[in-house]
Parts: C-alpha cells; sequence; structure tokens
C-alpha cells in the first residue's frame, strides 16, 4: 500500500472501513457481513463488500460481484511474501483510496484463514500504514457462545493488539448460541479470565437471536434482509415455501433483528445509523 | 429496496404484523386442551415469552379443573346407552367382577387400615430419599408432578419446563443445580420437587 497519504488527519467518520473474523467458520460472519451491507444500503452508504474466502454465500445474496480474494492461492504461496502481499492489494488499495472514492469497504476473513491475514499485516506493517493513511480500521471480532468459538476469539484478539494496535476492535456477540456470559461457568479458568476481560474492555454489539429458522429461510433463498422486509406476504410466501402464518412470523423476525442491529450498530459506527430517518 | 421511509413503513407493519400473528397463536392455544397444548412443537412455544405461556397455562388449568363449567351442547347431546339396551354379562363374566371388586375392597381397607394413621401422622406430606435416582418417575410434566424425575424426550428450554410445571423458572434451575444451562437436552433428568414434602436421609 502506498504511504503517499500521509497528509490526511483522519479518516472521513462517514466511511466504514472494516474487517469481519472470528477465527473459526461458522460464527455468523457472514450473517454479519451481509447485515452491514443491508444497513449501508438502507443509509445510503456506499460499501464495497470483499471476502478473503472461498464461499459464493455473499455474491450469490447481494446478487452482485464482490471482490474475493483467492484463498486457495494463498493457502499454496504462504511462503512466498510477494504473492501474500500481492493478493491482498484489493483490500489495501481500497484503504489508500478510502477518502478520493468516498467508498466504505467490509472484508470478511474465511474461519481458517485469519493467520494469513495476520501474516500479511505483519508483513507490510498494516498497522503503521493506516496510521500514516488516517483510516480507522474496526475489526468486527464475531464470538459465538461455545468454548471453542470464545477461545479462539480471545486468541485472534491477542493477535490483533500485537499487530494492529491501533485497529478499533468491536466485538459481535451472535446470540444464536445464546450469550457468552452464560458459557462463563463452563470454560478453562485462562480462558474465563481473558473472556471477561474482553466483554469488558471492548464495545460488544450483540446480534440477536432469531426465533424459528426465519433468517435461515431467507438465507436458503439468497434473499437479502431488507428486500424480504419490502415484500408483500405472497412474495414471502412463494418465495420461502411457508404458510401464511409462518411467512408473517418470518417477515417480522427479519424486520426485528433488522431493527436491532440497526440501533446496535449505530452507537458504534454513527455512519449506519438511521439514515435516511425514521419517522 | 425500495426508498428509505417506504422500507421502514414496511418494517413496522412487518413487525405488527408478526405480534398479530403470536396474539392469534395465543388465542387458538387458549381454546386448547392440556394434551393438544402439550403437543405443540417447541419451536411454536418458544415464541411466547414467559409470561405468555404462564397466561395460557393458567387458562389451560382452570378449564380442565373448573367444576362450575357450563356442560357443554356437544357433551349435552351426546347419546347415552340406555342401561336395558346393553348385552347381557355371561354368569362367569359377572363371578369374576364381582369377586374382583370384593377382592379390591378388601385390599383397600388393609391398606388403608396400615397405611393412613402414619400418613396423617406425617401431616399428609409426601416423602422422598435424599437421592433422587430412587425417586419415581413423572408420566409428564404437569402442574401436579412432584417429588418425580421426568426425562426429557426431546430438547426443552428450562424456562418451557418451568412453564408446563407452573414453577418458578430460577428455582427450577436451582434444585437441579443448573442455574446457567440454555436448555434441557434429550433424555436430560428433571428433578421435579416443590418442597412440600420431607427428604429422609
Amino acid at each position: 500500500m502506498t504511504k503517499n497519504a500521509s497528509s490526511h488527519a483522519t479518516t472521513d467518520q462517514q466511511l466504514l472501513a472494516g474487517v469481519v473474523l472470528s477465527g473459526i467458520g461458522g460464527a455468523g460472519k457472514s450473517t454479519f457481513t451481509l447485515t452491514v451491507a443491508d444497513l449501508a444500503e438502507v443509509s445510503g452508504k456506499e460499501l464495497d463488500i470483499l471476502q478473503f474466502d472461498h464461499q459464493s454465500k455473499l455474491s450469490e445474496t447481494l446478487g452482485r460481484d464482490i471482490i474475493t480474494l483467492d484463498s486457495a492461492i494463498a493457502r499454496k504461496s504462504r511462503s512466498n511474501p510477494d504473492a501474500i502481499v500481492e493478493l491482498f492489494e484489493p483490500f489495501t488499495d481500497r484503504l489508500a483510496s478510502l477518502r478520493d472514492t468516498k467508498r466504505g469497504l467490509l472484508m470478511e476473513v474465511g474461519g481458517g484463514l485469519t493467520p494469513i491475514f495476520h501474516d500479511h499485516n505483519r508483513l507490510v506493517d498494516l498497522n503503521e500504514d493506516l496510521v500514516d493513511l488516517g483510516v480507522h480500521l474496526t475489526v468486527f471480532l464475531v464470538v459465538l457462545a461455545t468454548p471453542e468459538a470464545i477461545g479462539q476469539a480471545t486468541i485472534e484478539l491477542d493477535r490483533l493488539k500485537e499487530i494492529l494496535p491501533d485497529a478499533r476492535v468491536v466485538v459481535v456477540e451472535n446470540r444464536w448460541r445464546g450469550a457468552v456470559a452464560e458459557m462463563l461457568p463452563y470454560l478453562d479458568d485462562a480462558v474465563r479470565k481473558r473472556t471477561k476481560r474482553m466483554l469488558a474492555d471492548y464495545p460488544v454489539l450483540v446480534m440477536p437471536h432469531v426465533e424459528g429458522t426465519s433468517l435461515r429461510h431467507a438465507e436458503r433463498v439468497h434473499a437479502r434482509l431488507i428486500d424480504v422486509i419490502d415484500w408483500d406476504l405472497a412474495t414471502v410466501m412463494e418465495k420461502t415455501g411457508l404458510k401464511r402464518g409462518a411467512a408473517r412470523l418470518m417477515r417480522g423476525d427479519v424486520a426485528a433483528y433488522l431493527a436491532a442491529m440497526e440501533s446496535g450498530l449505530a452507537n458504534v459506527l454513527p455512519m449506519l445509523g438511521s439514515g435516511g430517518g425514521h419517522e | 429496496m425500495s426508498d428509505v421511509k417506504q422500507h421502514h413503513r414496511n418494517r413496522d407493519r412487518a413487525l405488527l404484523e408478526r405480534t398479530e400473528t403470536i396474539e392469534e397463536f395465543m388465542a387458538g392455544c387458549r381454546k386448547m386442551t392440556p394434551q393438544q397444548f402439550a403437543q405443540l412443537p417447541q419451536n411454536l412455544l418458544q415464541r411466547l415469552t414467559p409470561d405468555q405461556r404462564a397466561d395460557i397455562a393458567a387458562s389451560l388449568v382452570s378449564t380442565t379443573r373448573d367444576p362450575a363449567r357450563p356442560v357443554t351442547d356437544a357433551e349435552r347431546t351426546r347419546p347415552r346407552l340406555p342401561p336395558s339396551s346393553r348385552e347381557p354379562r355371561p354368569i362367569w363374566l359377572r363371578m369374576i367382577v364381582a369377586s374382583f371388586g370384593w377382592g379390591t375392597a378388601l385390599t383397600l381397607m388393609v391398606i388403608g387400615f396400615f397405611v393412613v394413621p402414619p400418613v396423617l401422622h406425617r401431616g399428609g406430606q409426601i416423602e422422598r430419599p435424599l437421592e433422587s435416582t430412587h425417586w419415581p418417575r413423572c408420566q409428564r410434566l404437569t402442574p401436579k408432578a412432584d417429588g418425580c424425575v421426568y426425562r426429557v424426550s426431546r430438547a426443552i428450554s428450562w424456562s418451557d419446563a418451568a412453564s408446563l410445571l407452573n414453577m418458578q423458572e430460577t428455582y427450577l434451575r436451582t434444585i437441579n443445580h443448573a442455574p446457567d444451562s440454555i436448555s434441557l437436552t434429550a433424555s436430560q433428568p428433571i428433578v421435579v420437587w416443590r418442597g412440600h414434602g420431607r427428604l429422609i436421609p
């Protein structure tokens, strides 16, 4: 990444530069990424979505090409620094041109690929670049309430503190399996201490538990959540195959989830607040 | 996506319709028998708040227990077979029935003679050993179940179990030493003890 933009004092507060990671698969990173993409659209913000993964879930749902950093190449060339730097250029170039393009960016890092992401950041000293550019990077650390996910999150947090000390970390607590605090008695002493510190020291954004399988129905038909809300009931029934009552519940669940996420995100990302104004 | 204001209106409408759907569901539940209610899938029941479940449970209990409930038209008009039209029983069957009748009465008298005085002495309390592994099994999770152990057939939340038992969830968790677990998994035992009886060491 070029460093010639050091004259910029700080990132425009209206632009999001974010990374979504968890260190394990199935924690809810894609759901969170899609939710942020939806809320950015509602608030009229332009957001480039990138993924360092091999999944097609994001592009299938967003209905557009997203920038994919080929994880297969990354795995093969992990010992080749030049290849790693080149691989992440779409990400670093966007960070460098953030203020000029006025386009935010959000990159999802696949479950087992965070070590490569950290390797890259250490290699290019991304933290120094971000400081020079005046870019405030926000790392969304998605945590599911399972001992494995919580343990991994604390490891990722340590790595982030070491490699990206100036990045802002937001803990995204996915309540699909309950609250992280409810798992504390079942954790090893060391992990429990680190988890308590994580919950106390960092802003926590709650992804609310959604009853039934309402989000799954939307996911299954590759529907954006904002579109589900705008569909009439007949369309919800037709697309999901649900009966009338279940379709009403599903659409209501999606609305409640998005409203809660919008409210929670407004606290940590003011630029994704109510946007066009909820009158 | 439609424009932002329209989207927010749609979101409000979706939330309102969800609330209405849940209210309709609750109204349907209130008309159910306890057996029908107990057979509802957990994913439906989980949509209700503990207060809503308690509200439904109260109406179910009052329906089954209220002796002043007027007889419905269906019950009133149900055809009854007159005694004279019954098939005459053979003599051997009548003898067996009679002997069973006398035998049962005699057994009850003996039980009454030996068992009732000690029970009265203890104030009618149920007694259970301290170790719940020796307790009888509960047939169902109902407001009447007490002093027994129930094995759940499928995953159920503690709040649902407490609601079916008409007990405080925190109390139920405490006696089961499960203050923090999210839900009960299949075949997990629940100790049901309302604290009215005696635990014998």
